[in-house]
């Protein structure tokens, strides 16, 4: 993965990578109740550092980006994650701004 | 990010992001350029595909700055994307800013 300090890590874990029709049913399927059905994970994990923010969040985009997600809801999404690092990383203890912030994203597919 | 003092306007462009990362420097960047006098902030967001709480922050010194020595001083938001205006339309921040459109 590009686009984050040398120190941080990104994890991909794609079950279904096609675009676009991953986060579709098919017609009339729902995911029943045997709790959610996630399509891809992307973990991220960022140095406890505002500077860092930004790399994460670009992350972020390209990967629902891939996966067909609709750019409002990608817009939406980058805010809340920039928004929950942020407040990790100004309110981290002095314990805290030594570990990494660990953010992970599931894709579920959509359920109306 | 450029800064472009004609006289009476100050116009800040070439933002790529308002965020927590940058917005402490954007804010004392342009605080410091604001000539005495100035009659209106033009803000170009053309470039900038981000804004989070500490942007917004980061806006509302700058306004609250420029109106509290040079008396009303608008201060104009030119050309923001969608989903930007959205968050100034969320915030009733579009209220205290003028977002403007150009060609």
């Amino acid at each position: 993965m590009t686009g984050l300090p040398h120190d941080s890590a990104t994890e991909l874990i794609s079950a279904n990578p096609a675009p676009s029709e991953a986060l579709l049913p098919p017609n009339g399927e729902r995911t029943g109740n045997s709790g959610p059905c996630v399509c891809a994970t992307l973990r991220t994990s960022l140095p406890c550092d505002l500077s860092s923010v930004s790399a994460a969040r670009l992350e972020l985009r390209g990967f629902l980006q891939q996966h067909g997600v609709r750019r409002e809801e990608i817009s939406a999404c980058e805010l809340a994650l920039a928004e929950a690092c942020n407040n990790a990383i100004q309110n981290a203890t002095t314990d805290g701004q030594r570990r990494s912030v660990d953010r992970p994203c599931d894709l579920h597919p959509f359920q109306s | 990010m450029k800064i472009h003092d004609s006289g009476d306007v100050l116009t800040i462009s070439n933002i790529k992001e308002l965020a927590a990362g940058n917005s402490d420097s954007f804010r004392e960047e342009v605080r410091a350029a604001v000539p005495s006098g100035v009659k209106a902030i033009e803000i170009d967001l053309s470039d900038t595909d981000f804004v989070d709480s500490c942007g917004l922050g980061a806006l509302i010194s700058v306004y609250k700055f420029v109106n509290s020595r040079n008396g009303p001083v608008p201060v104009r938001l030119v050309n923001p994307a969608p989903s930007i205006q959205q968050i100034f339309e969320l915030t009733r921040l579009h209220r205290i800013f003028e977002i403007v459109k150009s060609e």
